[in-house]
């Protein structure tokens, strides 16, 4: 049995409530479906002294669906994202990457905002304690030398969450909210900006800040899918993936998006493929050619399973696929 | 500590609890309920399977603390005394078990997928235990004995408890 460390349990109910308790208590982490953040605690690599847990807030189980778009609240389970009929219809690519995290069990749990503040993963990092200390740790942990890339001054523990690459094709905004003495503090941004390429670091949320939700522009006819390569076809994080959002206007590609997940620290937007598909009208040809870009701006290293040179090629192969697959469907 | 008060196998529960510890620690080690399986405790083996609020979930991530107020089944709840649940007869008959370690958890997401969806398609069936691992790897039969158990609920022999 893995034990949890001590802890103390903050049930907050609301958003003013949870942000103070995080203020005032820097050892602090706030917790929402705990799949990811609880299986961390018992192998030693997080150990707060109280989690806040927001499912509790109502302001964050809120799902708006209108003409000018959509606001998702950040605690909204996976399975209610996999499971809603407008999302399925309107952000294909959304409901699709929600219904491919972990397994059905953990989709009934996990949160869309913990999804996306998901922690980077490595081979050398995702251990119990006993395993790392026996190595001897690694620079995103207690540690000082990267065990993949030795001399490396950065870590490259791989970006792993599936809703993201779909969130950032069909142009979601982060918004993101803290507390800076006594007050509410609010910011909103594209959620490409949210990410670092740095596995230590990650994203640009400051301690004790919390993401509340995203909003999504209107769906507008866009046509979108999501792609994921892994291990095994349930429970694994990505290997690799791809998220594609366009549309398709007198024959003709338009508004491209195209982002590669599990190949960097952080989600990456493949312009050059974007930029061969945006204004074309596609053939068989050209969207294989456009396939051969995706990877571009990636350097995978081996830091889990199959060859970095494995992971890329798929890379390529779910793109051409998915694109084929978007392209050629009947009209959205 | 905290009181929490949930419902356990349709009956009110009551326990006091520490902040740390998860829901199927308590359900083994504090009210005796060993159906629940312990298996890789990291939410990959899907052993440690319940029913929250009808739904499954993995009991060895979820905090006893976040069950209060809330409905908790586990394998333990399932049969009518000594009357098997159709579920656990059609595992049984179709011989859907070998060590039967994932057995608890295997039939207790079965359960939540016949209630939700009584005439599953295999590929529904495969997709709703994906999350159950079968280390004897003992799937085809398992698969079959979901086949079984939404057949004869569908003619009525004995409806699943919904």
């Amino acid at each position: 049995m893995m034990a949890l460390p001590a802890f103390r349990l903050m049930k907050p109910v609301s958003l003013t409530e949870a942000l103070s308790t995080l203020a005032e208590n820097p050892g602090a982490l706030p917790v929402a479906g705990g799949t990811d953040l609880l299986v961390s605690m018992k192998q030693g690599l997080f150990n707060p002294t109280h989690l806040v847990d927001l499912k509790g807030v109502p302001d964050l189980q809120r799902i708006d669906i209108s003409e000018h778009g959509v606001w998702l609240g950040a605690c909204l389970r996976l399975s209610e994202l996999r499971d809603h009929s407008e999302i399925r219809r309107r952000y294909t690519a959304l409901s699709e990457a929600a219904n491919l995290v972990a397994s059905p069990p953990l989709q009934n749990r996990g949160t869309l905002g913990g999804n996306i503040c998901l922690d980077t993963r490595c081979w050398y990092y995702n251990q119990s304690a006993f395993w790392r200390h026996s190595l001897g740790y690694c620079l995103k942990r207690e540690g000082n030398i990267c065990r993949v890339v030795p001399g490396s001054k950065r870590c490259y523990a791989t970006f792993s969450s599936d809703t993201v690459p779909a969130l950032i094709a069909l142009g979601a905004r982060v918004k993101l909210a803290g507390w800076h003495e006594g007050a509410l503090t609010e910011r909103e941004f594209p959620l490409e900006d949210f990410f670092v390429e740095d596995g230590i670091r990650r994203n640009v949320l400051r301690p004790g800040e919390v993401l509340v939700g995203l909003r999504l522009p209107p769906a507008q006819a866009i046509r979108s899918g999501y792609r994921k390569y892994r291990q095994r076809a349930s429970i694994d994080y990505p290997l690799v993936s791809i998220a594609v959002a366009l549309r398709i206007a007198e024959g003709k590609l338009e508004n491209v998006r195209v982002v590669v997940g599990a190949l960097a620290s952080a989600p990456v937007l493949a312009v050059e493929t974007m930029a061969v598909l945006e204004g074309s009208r596609p053939t068989p040809d050209l969207l294989g050619r456009a396939a051969e870009f995706v990877t571009k701006r990636t350097r995978p290293v081996k830091n889990q399973a199959s060859s970095p040179a494995h992971r890329r090629h798929m890379a390529r192969v779910l793109c051409r696929r998915l694109l084929e697959q978007i392209v050629m469907a009947p009209g959205a | 500590m905290k009181v929490i008060r949930f419902t356990l196998n349709g009956d009110p529960a009551e326990l006091g609890v520490r902040s740390d510890e998860t829901l199927v620690q308590i359900l083994r080690e504090r009210l005796g309920l060993t159906g629940t399986k312990q298996g890789c405790d990291l939410g990959d083996c899907g052993s440690c399977t319940v029913l929250l609020d009808g739904e499954p979930v993995l009991s060895c991530l979820i905090l006893a603390a976040d069950v209060e107020g809330h409905t908790v089944v586990t394998i333990e709840g399932l049969a009518d005394g000594d009357e098997l649940h159709p579920v656990q007869r059609a595992f049984h008959e179709e011989g859907a078990v070998q060590c039967g370690f994932c057995t608890p958890g295997m039939v207790l997401a079965t359960t939540a997928l016949l209630d939700a969806n009584p005439n599953p398609t295999e590929t529904e069936i495969r997709q709703a235990l994906s999350g159950n691992l079968c280390r004897c790897t003992g799937y085809t039969k398992i698969v079959r004995a979901v086949k079984r158990a939404a057949e004869a609920s569908r003619i009525g022999t004995r409806g699943c408890e919904s």
